[in-house]
């Protein structure tokens, strides 16, 4: 029944996370408000997406599910207070985003997509809305760090979290689909999987290194030895593809050990780290690539007789 | 089955190797846990002790020795002990957290911090700390010694010594602190109670 509606459900979904945002900003976290505004958004998306699926313009649909994932990060940036513009700053920003994702974004990825270094993928839209709201989110944090390195005026922390929250909110979502592309050719999702398990897993080493200092705390030179090896064990799965298996397994047992020490950093960089190492061991696009020149050789052959 | 496509694995491998790999953590962290060594995974949390903040120490006699000391938490823990013939605080506060959100959680306050703060200059004499962490901005040390012994009993392997030593803006995580004489100037009692997100809450 829900065959061919794809693009519907993420569309609902997409209103009932969009809508429940903007309700909560706007009723000030009136549970009513915020329940109107989500469903009401969801039957508006969904309603729009029907009604251009039946228009002759192919890229009607998408290129309206991307301006729709556009709107969280332009209500978010301009209306932060970090730029301290109101709702003027709200509209402007939230304008420019859905303009942006509807011509700029959607021509960007097409055209990738063409050249097949881009591939499309389940609730694609979906999850490039939650990962814009994420960018947001990641752009704001890391502005707030590089606070203490640029002068404490309201110019440049406004500067710092326009500038950070603006490439995080646009790049972050659109690389999901750089990384499966490039994921056929090595184990890159995987692997920056690890990598991030093993920056969490050294950062908590990194953070206790004072205490080796004291005498009998061995044990304080976990987070430092297995976050570094995760690192090294991460990049070696981007360079050396053939060594999946083993670069995997030994991802998977240093996450493990990594919670003997190291908090296994903060619990989450060692879950990273297994589910990255899982990814690295069982990639298979060494395989698919040999099964594809033999299907091709085959084809070649029958066209050739 | 799609994203599986996507994600260019064999998916019965995938999913044999990630119950593995959570597996191998569940038995790692249950068998820590039965064997009572389950402060190896968190090695920051649990040991206890006090904080002794100083804007500026300065002691003469200085030693430092490996130990094994008693804890709030546990009854044996590695530590480093510390001796000073003399020596003479400025800015000192001794403070000790403890964590009330079980029994006054319900009134808000999950953490209360009782403060000693001397108002004036402390003077001590033979003092004997047992640490584990200092942390200074500034550490000056005059005829510094750090020796190796060879030993039977792993304690009496390394000593560190030095004639003078300066400490600016230092944090010690103590959990003993002795004195032959200590005159202290003044001093102000300060208990802070925190509320879930670390604030204070109310006044002093």
């Amino acid at each position: 029944m829900l065959k061919g509606k794809g693009e519907q459900i993420q569309m609902a979904f997409m209103g009932l996370f969009i809508g429940s945002l903007l309700g909560g900003l706007i009723f000030k976290g009136h549970l009513g408000g915020i329940l109107g505004s989500a469903i009401g958004m969801a039957i508006l998306l969904v309603v729009v997406v029907t009604l251009l699926k039946r228009h002759e313009n192919e890229e009607a649909a998408p290129r309206i599910m991307l301006a729709a994932a556009g709107i969280m990060p332009g209500v978010l940036i301009g209306g932060s207070s970090a730029l301290n513009l109101g709702a003027a700053g709200g509209t402007f920003f939230t304008l420019f985003y859905v303009l942006f994702f509807w011509i700029f974004l959607f021509n960007i990825i097409e055209g990738h997509k063409e050249e097949d270094r881009y591939l499309a993928y389940p609730a694609e839209y979906l999850i490039i809305t939650l990962f814009s709201f994420a960018g947001v989110w990641i752009g704001s944090f890391i502005s707030s760090l590089v606070r203490g390195i640029l002068p404490d005026t309201a110019f440049f922390n406004g500067l710092s979290y326009l500038l950070f929250t603006l490439a995080f909110s646009i790049l972050l979502p659109v690389s999901i689909g750089f990384i499966f592309a490039a994921n056929r050719f090595r184990p890159l999702l995987g692997g920056l999987l690890a990598l991030l398990g093993g920056g969490l897993v050294l950062w908590v080493g990194i953070s206790i290194a004072p205490m080796l200092f004291l005498p009998g705390s061995g044990l304080y030179l976990a987070g430092l030895v297995f976050g570094s090896l995760m690192l090294a064990l991460s990049l070696m799965a981007f360079f050396t593809p053939p060594l999946h298996r083993f670069i995997g397994c030994a991802l998977m047992a240093i996450s493990v050990l990594s919670y003997v020490g190291a908090m296994g950093g903060v619990i989450i960089g060692g879950i990273l780290g297994i589910i990255g190492g899982a990814l690295v061991f069982s990639w298979n696009g060494l395989e698919q690539e040999a099964a594809r020149a033999i299907s091709e050789e085959e084809s070649f052959l029958v066209d050739e007789a | 089955m799609a994203m599986i496509g996507t994600l260019t694995i064999n998916k019965r491998r995938f999913i044999w190797t990630v119950v593995t790999g959570f597996a191998a953590l569940l038995l790692l962290i249950g068998s820590l846990f039965f064997t009572g060594k389950l402060f190896a995974a968190f090695p920051l949390t649990g040991i206890g002790g006090f904080q002794v903040n100083a804007d500026y120490i300065e002691g003469t006699g200085f030693e430092l020795w490996p130990a094994i000391g008693e804890t709030a938490e546990k009854a044996e823990w590695p530590q480093a002990a510390i001796s000073m013939a003399t020596n003479k605080i400025q800015g000192l506060v001794l403070s000790k957290a403890l964590d009330v959100s079980k029994t006054l959680g319900k009134y808000g306050i999950h953490k209360i911090e009782f403060q000693v703060i001397p108002l004036g200059e402390v003077n001590g004499k033979g003092i004997k700390m047992n640490v584990t962490g200092i942390k200074s901005d500034v550490g000056d040390f005059v005829m510094m010694t750090v020796k190796e012994k060879y030993s039977k009993d792993v304690l009496k392997t390394f000593t560190m010594g030095a004639d003078k030593v300066v400490m600016e803006k230092a944090t010690i995580n103590a959990h003993s602190l002795t004195a032959s004489s200590m005159s202290i100037p003044m001093i102000n009692i300060k208990v802070v109670a925190y509320d879930a997100n670390g604030k204070p809450v109310g006044s002093n």
